[in-house]
């Protein structure tokens, strides 16, 4: 005869509908888990955790405890009574109070995040990262609320094949252009330096050929200014 | 967080310089609590005034009833960072009247009581001023008390 697992029947209590789907996308990852009810404040939850008998019980500790009217502002203060009540009730039910829950939900979540539940209790000395449908296996004692902290891991979405590949030879293309770029650039560099050097030999020539012509002069002619001055010095001393 | 800073980021310390600051941190130790750790209970000495530095904490008041196994503990308000809780410590030597315990892993800074009494009275310009921030803040809880009560009285008229 086979043994029969038992489903995990989870309920939620949060005011934030967006936080309630959260933590149904969470339970709905979870062979075996579903979830039997969902309560935007203390006193429902209580009051569903008392006619469903989940086995485990996912309180917001940001819970008002009751319904409140439009013009008052609610208080939010009831998640650890709201625990600690249905805790004291169904003593066989994993009650876990998520006390950063609202904030991992608005930081950190997306449509493709997971997210794993995160155990804290001193009593217990517990410190563990578990998944929900696991708590059944779970080492707490019975009728002690479990703090605990919503941990959300970023999960990469699914990619195409193709797409990888087309990457991959986008990445390799790019490579190709900037190598061919730079040959290019080699390339006129290298025309450029020819030209210099033609320049260089032209510019040597043209001065070699001045020079010789100058000295050919200055021998046919003796310098002018020598001469001049040697004038001046005896145009002084007659005066 | 250094102890300067956190006071620095708390109401109640408002009026007060840097030197005046620096006397109170030297009163003040820094400390760490885990998620569902409690703090004080309820009737234990009020020895510490502490201020969050980081996560919040719940403080609870004994619900007694006629019969002993119905009592139960109800939270009477939530406090996080910068905010004080444990202030009776400031005024005089006595017992707690709420429980506060950890919702989450929470780091505060814990103030001796008779060491800030003797400050305050000894400098009384110091004294001014935190008692004054004092006011400040009981009159800001009596005031979301009151909040808390007619939300809850609306719904049920």
């Amino acid at each position: 005869m086979q043994t029969q697992t038992r489903a995990t029947r989870v309920l939620l209590a949060s005011e934030q509908p967006d936080v309630r789907q959260l933590l149904a996308g969470v339970v709905q990852r979870e062979p075996g888990a579903f979830v039997v009810g969902q309560a935007e404040n203390g006193v429902k939850a209580v009051a569903l955790a008392r006619s469903l008998r989940p086995d485990v019980v996912v309180v917001d500790s940001c819970l008002p405890h009751v319904v409140g009217l439009d013009s008052v502002p609610l208080s939010r203060i009831g998640g650890l009574d709201t625990a600690t009540s249905i805790s004291q009730e169904l003593p066989a039910a994993r009650v876990i109070l998520l006390g950063n829950l609202s904030m991992a939900v608005y930081e950190k979540s997306g449509p493709g995040g997971d997210a794993q539940v995160r155990l804290y209790s001193q009593t217990a000395k517990i410190d563990l990262t578990v998944r929900l449908g696991e708590l059944r296996r779970g080492t707490v004692t019975e009728g002690e609320v479990l703090f605990a902290n919503l941990e959300v891991t970023e999960r990469a979405p699914a990619r195409h094949k193709a797409v990888e590949v087309a990457e991959k030879a986008a990445f390799v293309s790019g490579l190709a252009i900037m190598g061919g770029l730079g040959l290019m650039l080699t390339l006129i560099l290298a025309q450029a330096g020819v030209l210099l050097a033609l320049a260089g030999v032209a510019g040597l020539l043209v001065s070699l050929a001045v020079r010789t012509v100058a000295a050919m002069m200055s021998k046919a002619a003796p310098a002018e200014a020598d001469y001049e001055v040697k004038g001046a010095k005896k145009s002084v001393k007659a005066a | 967080m250094a102890s300067k800073q956190i006071l620095k980021e708390c109401h109640l310390f408002d009026g007060l310089n840097g030197a005046a600051l620096d006397r109170i941190a030297d009163l003040a130790q820094t400390k760490e609590y885990d998620a569902g750790a409690t703090i004080f209970s309820e009737g234990s000495p009020a020895d510490d005034l502490f201020i969050v530095a980081s996560g919040r904490v719940a403080l609870q008041m004994q619900l007694r009833t006629a019969l002993p196994q119905s009592s139960k503990r109800v939270t009477v308000d939530v406090v996080g960072p910068h905010d004080v809780f444990g202030w009776s410590a400031a005024i005089e030597h006595r017992e707690h009247s709420l429980a506060a315990v950890c919702l989450e892993p929470v780091g505060a800074l814990a103030i001796g009581g008779p060491k800030l009494r003797s400050l305050l009275k000894a400098d009384q310009q110091i004294g001014y001023e935190v008692l004054s921030g004092l006011i400040k803040v009981v009159a800001s809880r009596l005031d979301e008390t009151r909040h808390v009560l007619i939300s809850e009285r609306m719904v049920s008229v």
